[in-house]
């Protein structure tokens, strides 16, 4: 008698750790049709002698706040792979990582074998990254195969890169040659270029500028007014003086206004094909009949300024 | 009378505005999904840094960290907000976020940090300065929560595993007292 209650408490001892595993819930919802967790797995199986690597451990994957252009960012990742049959199975020169981020894609295909023993082996890999590479979660990818051709495939860890805003302002200068008082719509010679040195698009208007009164140095009572600046994305014509229309933006002393039309995409600048930059053309509509020859300058109300929002 | 005048305003100038120098310098912000800092319920202080650089300009330049807006919620940690950058540097600002204890969910603060050139204009000069002006809200989510899942399935199995055995138990128990 004892001996069988015996067996019936070995046996409870046995279903509990099924019944907490699930399996009665698994058969009950087979039975029922009712598998909500279920799903379809495709499978490729292919023949290959040994067993494959398995990567583990990939390490350095904290976020990145990238350098500015035109400088690269060199980013360091490692990982480790255990092979049972041996480092000395695994094909060093397979070892390859990429990080991708939508149709973004930066790869290095010659990571460095460390050192390893028995079955551990651990590599290093460099990759180069850009100023305008996204923000964002990039997906890390490392591989590596054995001499069987086995290879282990590891997509499992993202990597994020920071958010970077910057511009770069060409050092030059606005110069208005044989500037007669009373007259109008004068253009400089030459205009301001701005280059996205970062990863984020500057969209429409959202470039804008900071206009001041330049006054007198002599007499101070005298102004070429902010106001009778305008500032456009575009030139010839004159076009850059129309801030009646959607072509130019009038300035307002003191204020920040966007100028119309301007975007400052993240790109490659270094290209100097018009990637990541744009353009700010000046007019001075109007120089006031009542001024007199002297230095005009910010002195008095602060200098301009360009900003960019995001 | 009108044409003397004239000729005399002809004569006035060329003017050269000159901008006094090259502006090059950006800035760094952790990444945000939709420019939203999510704070869950309960985590009413949030450490933020920004980091600053100035790869493309020839020299140092001071850059100054304000805030816009939001300043009820964010302060610069810093003992200054001018900040140094030599060209290759990253220099780091501090910011901490601090929101009110009664916040709840779905409670929004929009913040705005601005980071300008400083740069004394000379005497005479046409000055001219940059900006980079920065703007997210932050957000008061939900309350992060232990992961649930399989662990308080299998603690329901459990359970009824044990129930299911003390049942069984006491039904042996008393079959044997009957005996």
């Amino acid at each position: 008698m004892i001996k069988k209650e015996a067996c019936i408490i070995l046996l409870m001892l046995l279903i509990i750790p099924l019944i907490s595993a699930g399996l009665f819930s698994d058969i009950w919802g087979k039975i029922t049709g009712k598998i909500s967790d279920s799903q379809n797995v495709d499978l490729n199986i292919s023949v290959t002698s040994g067993t494959a690597p398995w990567i583990y451990n990939i390490t350095g994957l904290e976020a990145v706040t990238l350098t500015d252009g035109p400088n690269p960012t060199y980013l360091t990742i490692n990982f480790s792979v255990n092979d049972s049959d041996g480092v000395g199975n695994l094909d060093n020169s397979t070892a390859m990582l990429n990080l991708t981020s939508g149709a973004n894609f930066r790869m290095n295909d010659s990571c460095a074998f460390v050192n390893g023993a028995g079955n551990f082996a651990n590599y290093t890999c460099n990759i180069t990254m850009w100023w305008w590479d996204a923000t964002g979660a990039w997906t890390v990818y490392v591989n590596i195969s054995d001499s069987n051709g086995n290879t282990h495939i590891n997509g499992t860890h993202t990597r994020t890169l920071n958010t970077l805003t910057g511009f770069v302002m060409d050092q030059s200068s606005l110069t208005f040659t044989s500037l007669l008082a009373g007259a109008k719509n004068q253009t400089p010679s030459n205009y301001l270029t701005l280059n996205n040195t970062g990863n984020v698009d500057i969209t429409s208007d959202n470039v804008q500028v900071n206009a001041t009164d330049l006054f007198g140095e002599t007499t101070p009572g005298q102004a070429l007014w902010a106001g009778n600046f305008s500032v456009s994305t575009l030139t010839g014509g004159n076009i850059e003086c129309n801030a009646s229309t959607t072509d130019a933006t009038a300035m307002v002393n003191m204020t920040y206004t966007g100028v119309v039309n301007s975007v400052l995409s993240a790109g490659n600048y270094t290209k100097e094909d018009g990637t990541a930059e744009e353009k700010l053309y000046t007019c001075l509509r109007e120089v006031g009949s009542e001024l007199s020859q002297q230095q005009y300058s910010t002195d008095q109300l602060g200098s301009w300024t360009v900003k960019v929002v995001v | 009378m009108e044409k003397n005048k004239i000729i005399k305003m002809g004569m006035i100038m060329t003017l050269i505005f000159f901008i006094s120098f090259t502006s090059a310098f950006s800035v760094s912000a952790p990444y945000m999904e939709n420019k939203e800092l999510v704070l869950p319920l309960g985590e009413n202080i949030k450490s933020l840094e920004f980091v600053l650089q100035n790869s493309g300009a020839p020299e140092n330049i001071n850059v100054r960290a304000r805030i816009l807006e939001g300043s009820e919620i964010i302060n610069i940690t810093d003992a200054s907000n001018i900040y140094t950058v030599i060209p290759g540097d990253k220099v780091p600002v501090h910011f901490e976020i601090n929101v009110p204890e009664e916040s709840q969910i779905g409670d929004a603060y929009l913040i705005r940090l601005g980071f300008s050139t400083e740069k004394e204009s000379q005497s005479g000069a046409f000055g001219f300065g940059t900006e980079i002006e920065q703007k997210f809200n932050v957000t008061i989510g939900e309350k992060i929560q232990p992961p649930a899942g399989e662990t308080s399935n299998n603690s329901l199995y459990i359970i009824l595993g044990l129930v299911l055995a003390i049942i069984l138990i006491i039904f042996f128990i008393k079959k044997k007292i009957k005996k």
